[in-house]
């Protein structure tokens, strides 16, 4: 009984520290962290056109009534000092669609010369449009016509300048648009000024100019870009991307191109689950006009994304398969895609 | 020996309790306080410490403005942040960071801190690989996370306990700290 009375004695006195002090709330430790930043994504998805036949003509989640892949992402970075670099390499459908040669999306070095200005060389995914190639990175899964026809990556050196937290800018030497080598030398120029009128509101101002191969012929491209989102609300946020590129084939007055709007309104029900939807309105210089409409409802469980996904698209010319394969001015379908970050 | 037995359930309930606990207030906002007792050291060289560390810690810039100042009471007041890493993953990344005020208050012979109003930002990564911190999103650590997100917010708040402590612990060597002379020698002969 005395033992019994000493061992309640003991707990009493052991828990008073707590109870002498406020409410509290306890949290179980359950790993610790590690070292060299190793990140990445796997994704797979199902694809269904209602017209049963492969049909929108943007990039990636292509393949028709298929369980199929996207691509594996496989990133390591690491800073050291004022060094660091990132190497991101990849595999998949998804891959062979945004890379041409080799198996790698970004590699680059970078310094920080000062705590305002940096230098960056290698291969990076192109500071223009909103939409980027890792299913990790975007909203939608599907892609819009403006990320399709844009540049996916721009190997050169870059210098970033940050004036303030609010104002930063970049210019830069490229290679011509996706290539790991340029065959008539390094010439195109590209700048992107951003600014932060207000906290959570971002804005991107692009411009890339220079030469370009149009299946060997030689050309220029300019492409101007106007890339912002907006945190308006702890739930609700809208982006927006415009985009007109001009293209123009050596010894001629002909010029190509495009002009792209496109609006990402989203809302987050809870940090789980988000709805959002993108409208696009896409034009060829001298060519067919399209809109599409885009809804998404992103489900999150810690790294895993669920992404089912509707998307409508319509043409003013007869561009999309029916069902009985005849022309058609527009072309629905439903995406169920997996996008695992880690 | 039952003395000795009490004394460490005592002791080790006590680490217990300071290492993996928030404090709540009575706006059920986290924090995390203690007065510590330093019978030797002086209002002035108390306030010396503080300051010294301020400048150890990456923090903005201290205010002295903050809080009240008398001749008997000093204090310190600033905003730091602790990075914050994903959770399971064989090898880490950065998912974000959780801002916190630290204010150090100092009276002759001891001092109390308070570090309290954490707030998340979540980073994403970039078009370029890079995690970066998404612009416009702050969230309160005390935020009921989703079922979904339970433990990867679970192991947010192990992380800025844990960085937490570190920085008391931090703190408590900076305060204990005597001045020296121009030679680098300790002022207080007696203590060696």
């Amino acid at each position: 009984m005395k033992k019994l009375a000493l061992l309640f004695s003991l707990f009493i006195l052991s828990v008073m520290p707590i109870m002498a002090q406020d409410e509290v709330v306890v949290v179980e430790e359950e790993e610790t962290e590690g070292g060299l930043s190793i990140s990445g994504s796997v994704d797979t998805y199902f694809k269904y056109d209602f017209s049963g036949y492969e049909n929108i003509p943007t990039s990636f989640a292509n393949e028709q009534n298929s369980v199929s892949l996207g691509m594996i992402d496989l990133v390591l970075e690491q800073t050291v000092g004022k060094a660091s670099f990132v190497g991101e390499i990849s595999f998949g459908p998804r891959n062979e669609q945004s890379v041409y040669g080799f198996n790698i999306q970004n590699l680059y070095v970078s310094y920080a010369l000062t705590d305002k200005l940096s230098l960056t060389g290698g291969y990076m995914g192109t500071f223009v449009g909103y939409e980027v190639i890792s299913p990790a990175g975007n909203f939608n899964y599907s892609t819009s016509y403006l990320f399709t026809n844009g540049p996916f990556q721009n190997a050169g050196i870059k210098a970033d300048y940050a004036f303030s937290d609010r104002v930063a800018l970049m210019v830069g030497l490229f290679n011509d648009w996706n290539v790991t080598q340029d065959m008539n030398g390094v010439s195109d120029l590209g700048a992107q000024l951003y600014v932060a009128p207000v906290i959570g509101w971002d804005v991107y101002l692009n411009v890339i100019t220079g030469s370009r191969d149009f299946d060997g012929s030689v050309g220029s491209t300019t492409e101007f870009d106007i890339t912002t989102g907006y945190q308006i609300t702890d739930a609700f946020y809208l982006g927006l991307n415009f985009a007109k590129a001009i293209s123009k084939l050596k010894d001629s007055d002909d010029e190509a191109g495009f002009t792209g709007l496109a609006l990402y309104p989203q809302y987050a029900f809870n940090d789980a689950v988000a709805l959002g939807m993108r409208y696009e309105n896409f034009t060829w210089k001298d060519g067919t006009n399209y809109n599409s409409f885009t809804f998404t409802l992103p489900i999150k469980s810690g790294p895993l994304t669920f992404i089912p996904e509707f998307r409508l698209d319509t043409a003013d010319e007869d561009e999309f398969l029916d069902k009985d394969m005849q022309l058609t001015g527009s072309a629905s379908q439903f995406l169920l895609a997996a996008v695992y970050a880690f | 020996m039952r003395l000795l037995a009490f004394l460490l359930i005592c002791l080790s309930h006590s680490a217990f309790a300071q290492q993996n606990v928030f404090y709540l207030d009575e706006d059920k906002r986290y924090y995390l306080s203690e007065v510590e007792e330093l019978p030797e050291m002086t209002l002035d060289q108390l306030f010396i410490n503080a300051h010294a560390f301020m400048n150890s810690i990456q923090a903005e810039q201290a205010q002295y403005d903050a809080v009240p100042q008398s001749d008997t009471l000093k204090a310190i007041k600033t905003r730091g942040s602790f990075t914050v890493y994903n959770f399971g993953s064989l090898k880490k990344h950065i998912d974000g960071v959780v801002s916190y005020h630290l204010i150090i208050e100092m009276k002759a012979g001891k001092y109390r801190y308070k570090i309290n109003e954490f707030y998340f930002t979540p980073y994403a990564r970039n078009r370029y690989g890079k995690f970066v911190p998404l612009s416009g999103k702050v969230i309160s650590l005390e935020t009921k996370p989703s079922k979904l997100n339970n433990k990867n917010w679970n192991y947010y708040k192990v992380q800025v306990l844990q960085k937490s402590h570190q920085l008391i612990q931090h703190l408590h060597e900076s305060m204990l700290h005597q001045e020296t002379t121009e030679n680098g020698k300790d002022t207080n002969m007696e203590k060696w």
